[in-house]
């Protein structure tokens, strides 16, 4: 539906004419982010949260939705589902009848004083049930006194208006709103649930993916599936098969498996095994916080004793915090090295 | 709708429950004004239709209490404030009154309630738009000033009557106060508190919402188990509103999940709510409801009493993946700890694993202080959980109650 819209826009600026209308058109699609191509359209694509966004589907079926909120880390599908809902509920009105804001929005307090109360006080023709809708995307970043602000809108407008809240961390919106919606929190996805949905859009774009490349883009994502279909499609536009090689490489991220290995050295106390990956790493030229928040996550899932893993994460954290304080050099990196092979909570296999 | 006689005012009837602590609500008896603002008078008018043509449009209005029996808040207070409204109102005597209380415990809904019931008529001060409609460039101008219009309506409505209604007892609800008349809120001359909803009024706002729900709308919602109440009441943290609202939700027929919930032991929360319960085991919203502490005790217990199993190498593993605890509360680490921190002594029994904990929870709040990297947080929070779960060789069988930080307000996230 969207990449209609766009379509059609850029054929409008341009060129009118219909044989060249078709080159872009291929063209324009081609380009469009995948996070926007597969954005999910209806509430049975969405991702996970399945308890709370079949409920949300029946009040898209039904009408008479609540103000909600909606609570979750990044790239979980929020947003996302609350377009879903607007677009079930109003239809062609959708255009009309709902007004979107996010962090980028100008969201002072006037803007919820008169702009919101504005909307919410213009008259759109709906069926019985059906409301406008507000979005406020991103709603723990606005002030304090926008929210109060908003706070008593909500409920003078209730009758013709509904709000529909994301954050990333819900203590950051003030409790009488909390109290005005219903608040959902959403978890992060699984593995298996971006793996699967990674390899759906692999086989529609009829890329040639292996096994360990897919698992590869669930890596970098942790989590996040925004990340992880932009991962994947910069890998097919650089690379145009998706490998783990390939993966890395346009990801910027150090090798997860050399990353493993020098871990695994460390833990058999093989310091000069160790070193030499990185220093190879910093010969490629990766930044010393990537370098580390990449040997957070390995050695969250190395194959080690929790005590071990513990002394590991412990000595990398604190080698990010004084990467933090400026001393990126790699002697710090070396220093953890020596640490890790040697220190204390290490086993003594 | 639910009171006919309030169709006809041009203003908005809100009978919804309100407020957080410092919202001010001033009431001051006095005669009413029909409008101040012509343009906004049709606005309401419209909107007042649109309530009536229909008639689902507002759920929550459904549910609002139309005796003072239906109300959820504790009867001394409603007879104060009854007490007050007969002085003032009725013997005509200026007076204002500032309620105040936690959010949702019902301090709109009572003045309603009472104002209905003595026939005493609510004026409302909505705060006004103070910019004109945009032109078509999207630049505008502003109007006169709020304070001015706020001074206006409240001299208004002090000094005219409507000549559409006969009663001559009035009430005007300040609901917005402007900031800029508030400086102290000790210069109102009384102050009625209001405290959060008791678990015994909650239950019955609930039974009667049931019974509402019931009668009118059996074809969208299924009928609420005792249980489903049960975990609603527990999970609103003495909110009506936020209870209700969930209610709703938790009901709602056609869905194929049900809600995750979790089930706690009775003595853990009641050292959290401090009251007393008959039953032993009580169950909470995992995804659903503003109170978290739910999942934040589940943590604590999980963190606090490490179990292991032992696999068929004869290695010893956690139970509890530390890495999967980290998780649930990567976005608010600081309160987790705190807890942690809390309540971590009485589970050791040796001297040297408390060493040993203590140690990691003071690495772990080092790494936390860290705001330039927000994944110190993760590290910080890995290491306090792991620490901690470690440290504890041989944990104290008895049972401990989970105390809330002293250092912190729980602020219920």
């Amino acid at each position: 539906m969207s990449d209609d819209d766009v379509t059609i826009m850029e054929v409008d600026e341009v060129d009118p004419k219909p044989s060249k209308s078709v080159k872009v058109q291929s063209k324009v699609t081609s380009h469009l982010p995948w996070i926007e191509k597969y954005r999910p359209q209806t509430f049975a694509d969405i991702v996970g949260n399945e308890d709370t966004v079949s409920r949300l589907a029946v009040f898209a079926r039904t009408g008479n939705a609540p103000n909600i909120i909606i609570a979750g880390p990044p790239g979980v599908g929020k947003t996302t589902t609350i377009l879903c809902l607007a677009r079930v509920l109003l239809g062609p009105a959708f255009k009309d009848a709902v007004l979107e804001l996010n962090a980028s929005n100008d969201r002072g307090i006037d803007v919820v004083r008169n702009k919101i109360k504005m909307f919410a006080q213009q008259k759109v023709t709906l069926p019985p049930g059906r409301h406008k809708i507000v979005i406020l995307d991103e709603a723990d970043s606005m002030t304090d006194g926008a929210q109060q602000a908003l706070r008593r809108t909500m409920e003078l407008y209730s009758s013709t208006t509904r709000f529909a809240l994301a954050a990333n961390n819900s203590e950051k919106i003030i409790e009488p709103i909390q109290s005005r919606c219903a608040v959902l929190r959403y978890t992060k996805l699984t593995d298996a649930q971006i793996l699967a949905k990674v390899i759906e859009v692999c086989e529609k774009e009829n890329l040639s993916y292996t096994e360990e490349g897919v698992n590869a883009v669930v890596f970098t994502a942790q989590g996040d599936l925004r990340a992880a279909l932009n991962n994947l499609q910069s890998t097919a536009q650089g690379f145009a098969h998706v490998s783990p090689d390939n993966v890395f490489k346009v990801c910027d991220e150090p090798h997860p498996m050399l990353v493993k290995t020098m871990l695994e050295a460390c833990t058999r106390k093989d310091i000069y095994e160790a070193y030499k990956v990185i220093a190879k790493l910093c010969r490629l030229g990766y930044a010393t916080e990537d370098i580390l928040s990449n040997m957070f996550r390995v050695s969250k899932t190395l194959s080690v004793s929790e005590d071990v893993r513990l002394g590991l994460i412990k000595q990398i954290g604190i080698t990010q915090m004084r990467a933090a304080d400026g001393l990126t050099s790699q002697l710090q990196l070396a220093a953890l090295l020596a640490r890790m092979c040697g220190g204390k909570g290490v086993d003594e296999e | 709708m639910l009171r006919p006689s309030k169709g006809k005012k041009w203003f908005k009837p809100v009978f919804d429950l309100d407020d957080n602590l410092p919202a001010k609500k001033i009431a001051l008896d006095s005669p009413k004004v029909k409008s101040q603002d012509d343009e906004k008078n049709l606005q309401f008018a419209s909107n007042t239709n649109i309530l009536n043509n229909v008639r689902d449009s507002n759920w929550m209005k459904n549910f609002d209490p139309v005796n003072v029996e239906d109300l959820a808040v504790n009867n001394k207070k409603v007879l104060e404030l009854e007490e007050w409204m007969k002085n003032s109102c009725l013997k005509l005597t200026n007076d204002i009154l500032l309620l105040s209380g936690p959010v949702g415990c019902g301090k709109t809904a009572t003045i309603q309630t009472l104002a209905s019931k003595y026939n005493i008529k609510v004026t409302e001060w909505i705060t006004p738009l103070d910019i004109e409609y945009p032109s078509e460039y999207g630049d505008y101008e502003f109007k006169e000033p709020q304070t001015k219009k706020f001074l206006e309506f409240i001299i208004n409505s002090a000094n005219f009557t409507s000549l559409l209604d006969n009663n001559s007892c009035k009430l005007v609800l300040v609901e917005d106060f402007p900031n800029i008349f508030l400086r102290t809120p000790a210069e109102f001359t009384e102050v009625l508190t209001f405290n959060a909803v008791t678990l015994t009024g909650l239950k019955g706002a609930l039974k009667r919402a049931s019974t509402i729900m019931n009668n009118k709308f059996s074809s969208t919602y299924n009928n609420p188990t005792t249980e489903i109440i049960d975990s609603v009441v527990n999970s609103s943290g003495g909110d009506v509103r936020s209870a209700i609202l969930n209610l709703h939700f938790a009901c709602l027929k056609g869905s194929t999940c049900n809600l995750e919930t979790s089930i706690i032991k009775e003595k853990e929360s009641k050292s959290k709510t401090s009251t007393r319960r008959k039953k032993n085991v009580s169950n909470k919203f995992m995804t659903l409801g503003k109170d978290q502490t739910v999942s934040i005790l589940h943590g604590v217990g999980r963190v606090l009493n490490p179990k292991e199993t032992v696999t068929e190498h004869g290695h010893k593993t956690l139970t509890h993946n530390p890495k999967d605890i980290i998780e649930q509360f990567l976005s608010h680490p600081s309160s987790f700890i705190n807890f942690l921190h809390e309540n971590y002594l009485p589970h050791y029994s040796c001297a040297y694993d408390v060493d040993e904990a203590a140690t990691a929870l003071s690495d772990a709040d080092c790494m936390l202080a860290e705001w330039r990297e927000q994944i110190c947080q993760e590290y910080g929070l890995y290491t306090a959980v792991s620490g901690l779960m470690l440290a504890n060789k041989s944990p104290v069988p008895a049972w401990n109650p989970v105390r809330g930080p002293k250092t912190m307000k729980v602020i219920y996230p």
